[in-house]
C-alpha cells in the first residue's frame, strides 16, 4: 500500500492493520510497521480516536514490560502502566515528532518510559534502605512511605536541613567535592582513590580529610543535632 | 575499654582505613592488643549512615532528566550539565546505560528484516591523514582546560560529501568521553539522527543536535565501531580505539 493511501485509512482500519502486522512481527520478525507508525503519529498530533487505538494495541505490551521491571500488586502495576503511557504521550509531542522517524524508535522510547519507572522505583528502594540503616528503630523505617505522607514530609525536610547545614559548614569546593563523593555517591575511600586518583592521589591524606570532615560535622552543634550526635 | 592502650601507635585515620578493608600489619597488631580500637572498628559510625541517608544522590539529575538526556530532549545547557555529571557519577552512568540496550535490541530486530521504506543506505567513513584534519569541534564541546589532551580524528564520507570530526578524552576513573560533530546533513536530518557506539556487549547512543554535535560518556576503554543513523543513511566508522 502506498503511503498516501495509508494516510487516508480510518483509525479503525489502521488499528486492524497495525494489530495484524504486530502479530506478524512477533511470529516472523518481519512486518510492515507503517500502519502502527501512522496510528501513533495521529495520536501524537491529537487526531480523535487514535490514542484509544494505540492504548488498546500497546497496553498489554507495556504491562508485560512494567510487570517484569517492577514488583507490586495488580493495581500498582496497572497504575504504572497508565503512568508509562501518559509519560510516552506527554513526551512524544508533535514538535518532537522528527526525532522518531520509525516505529522501532517510538517503541524503544515507550520501553524506555517503562524502564524509567523501574529506575525510579529502584532509587526509592535505595533511599528506603539508607533510611532504615540510619534510623533502625525509628518509626520512619517501620512504616511504608506512601501510607505516611506526614512522615515522608518530615523525612524530606530533615534531608533538606542536613544538606543545608552541611553545605554551610563546608563552603569550599574542595570539601564539598569530598562530601559528594563520600555520601552523595556513597563511595568508600578506596573507591574514591581508585576512580578519582588525579584529585586524591594519597590514600592516607584522603582518610585524614574524610575524618576531618566528620569531626567538623560532629563539632558543629546544628549539624550534630540534626544527625542525632549531640557534641 | 574506652581508651586506646597506645594512641601513639596508630592514627585515627588508620582505623578508618582498616574498616575500609586496608590491612596494614601495624594496625592489625595494634587491634589485637587494644580492645578499645577493636570495639571502634566493629561499631559503625552513626554519622556515616545518617549523612548517607540525607545526602545520597542529592546532586543527581532525576531519572526523567536522564531519559530526556538520552533521547536528546534537553536544551544544550541542561544536556551539558547532565553529561558533566555522568562522567563523574557511577550511579547515573549505570542508569543511563540501562536505557541503551533496549533501544539497541529494537534496532537490531528492525535491521534484520527492515521494511523497504526503512532501508538505509550504508556508507563507511574514511579516516583523513592528520595533516588534513578538520578544525576542532566548536565551542561548547571543547575540552576543559585541565586534564589530558583529547585524541582527535577527522573523517570524510566521500559519496555523500559529509565530514566528521571526533575527539575523545579520558575522564575520572578509566572512562572516556567521546564527542564529535557531523557536517553535511540538513538540520532536520541532524535532529532525527543518532550516534551509536558499539562493542560486543556495549551499545551507547546519543542524539545529534541541529548542528550535528553529540557527546557519549562515560565510555569504557576498548575498541568500538561508531554508527550514525540519519533518516536515509547509515554511516559506519570502524575501529575506534579508546585507550
Amino acid at each position: 500500500m502506498r503511503q498516501e493511501e495509508i494516510q487516508r485509512l480510518s483509525n479503525e482500519r489502521l488499528a486492524e492493520l497495525c494489530a495484524e502486522q504486530t502479530l506478524l512481527f512477533e511470529k516472523e520478525g518481519a512486518s510492515d510497521s507503517r500502519y502502527c507508525y501512522e496510528l501513533i503519529r495521529r495520536a501524537v498530533f491529537g487526531i480523535e480516536g487514535a490514542w484509544e487505538a494505540i492504548d488498546a494495541q500497546y497496553r498489554p505490551w507495556v504491562h508485560r514490560k512494567v510487570a517484569r521491571y517492577c514488583q507490586g500488586s495488580p493495581d500498582d502495576i496497572e497504575e504504572l502502566v497508565q503512568e508509562t503511557l501518559i509519560r510516552f504521550l506527554s513526551t512524544v509531542t508533535s514538535d518532537r515528532w522528527k526525532k522518531f522517524p520509525n516505529l522501532p524508535r517510538l517503541l524503544g522510547f515507550l520501553g524506555t518510559c517503562a524502564r524509567n519507572l523501574a529506575l525510579n522505583h529502584r532509587r526509592d528502594e535505595a533511599q528506603r534502605r539508607k533510611r532504615e540503616r540510619a534510623f533502625p528503630e525509628d518509626e520512619w523505617s517501620s512504616l511504608p512511605q506512601a501510607e505516611n505522607p506526614r512522615h515522608r514530609l518530615e523525612y524530606h525536610q530533615w534531608q533538606e536541613q542536613v544538606r543545608r547545614c552541611v553545605s554551610q559548614k563546608f563552603p569550599t569546593p574542595r570539601d564539598r567535592r569530598l562530601v559528594v563523593l563520600c555520601w552523595g555517591y556513597d563511595l568508600r575511600p578506596r573507591e574514591i582513590h581508585a576512580q578519582y586518583a588525579d584529585e586524591f592521589p594519597s590514600m592516607p591524606e584522603l582518610y585524614k580529610r574524610i575524618r576531618n570532615l566528620k569531626d567538623r560535622i560532629r563539632r558543629d552543634p546544628d549539624c550534630a543535632a540534626l544527625l542525632g550526635e549531640m557534641p | 575499654m574506652t581508651k586506646c592502650i597506645a594512641s601513639n601507635e596508630i592514627e585515627p585515620w588508620q582505623l578508618d582505613a582498616y574498616r575500609d578493608g586496608v590491612r596494614d600489619p601495624a594496625v592489625i597488631a595494634h587491634i589485637r592488643r587494644c580492645p578499645a580500637c577493636a570495639h571502634r572498628i566493629a561499631t559503625p559510625e552513626p554519622v556515616d549512615n545518617r549523612l548517607s541517608a540525607a545526602l545520597f544522590r542529592f546532586t543527581c539529575p532525576t531519572v526523567d532528566d536522564l531519559m530526556n538526556y538520552h533521547w536528546g530532549f534537553l536544551s544544550q545547557g541542561q544536556a551539558a550539565n547532565v553529561a558533566k555529571h555522568l562522567v563523574d557519577c557511577p550511579h547515573c552512568a549505570k542508569e543511563v546505560a540501562q536505557f541503551a540496550p533496549y533501544l539497541l535490541a529494537r534496532d537490531q530486530v528492525s535491521q534484520t528484516t527492515p521494511p523497504l521504506f526503512e532501508q538505509l543506505h550504508t556508507f563507511v567513513a574514511r579516516l583523513l591523514p592528520s595533516q588534513l584534519a578538520l578544525a576542532p569541534v566548536r565551542a561548547g564541546q571543547e575540552r576543559a582546560t585541565r586534564g589530558p589532551a583529547p585524541t582527535t580524528q577527522s573523517y570524510t564520507i566521500d559519496d555523500l560529501e559529509w565530514d566528521l570530526i571526533l575527539n575523545w578524552t579520558p575522564g575520572p576513573g578509566a572512562a572516556f568521553t567521546l564527542q564529535g560533530q557531523l557536517f553535511g546533513p540538513t538540520a532536520d536530518e541532524m535532529v532525527a539522527a543518532q550516534a551509536k557506539l558499539k562493542q560486543a556487549e556495549i551499545a551507547l547512543t546519543a542524539p545529534l543536535d541541529a548542528d550535528g554535535l553529540f557527546s557519549i560518556s562515560p565510555v569504557p576503554p576498548g575498541e568500538y565501531a561508531l554508527y550514525f543513523y540519519t533518516p536515509q543513511n547509515k554511516i559506519q566508522i570502524p575501529n575506534i580505539k579508546l585507550a
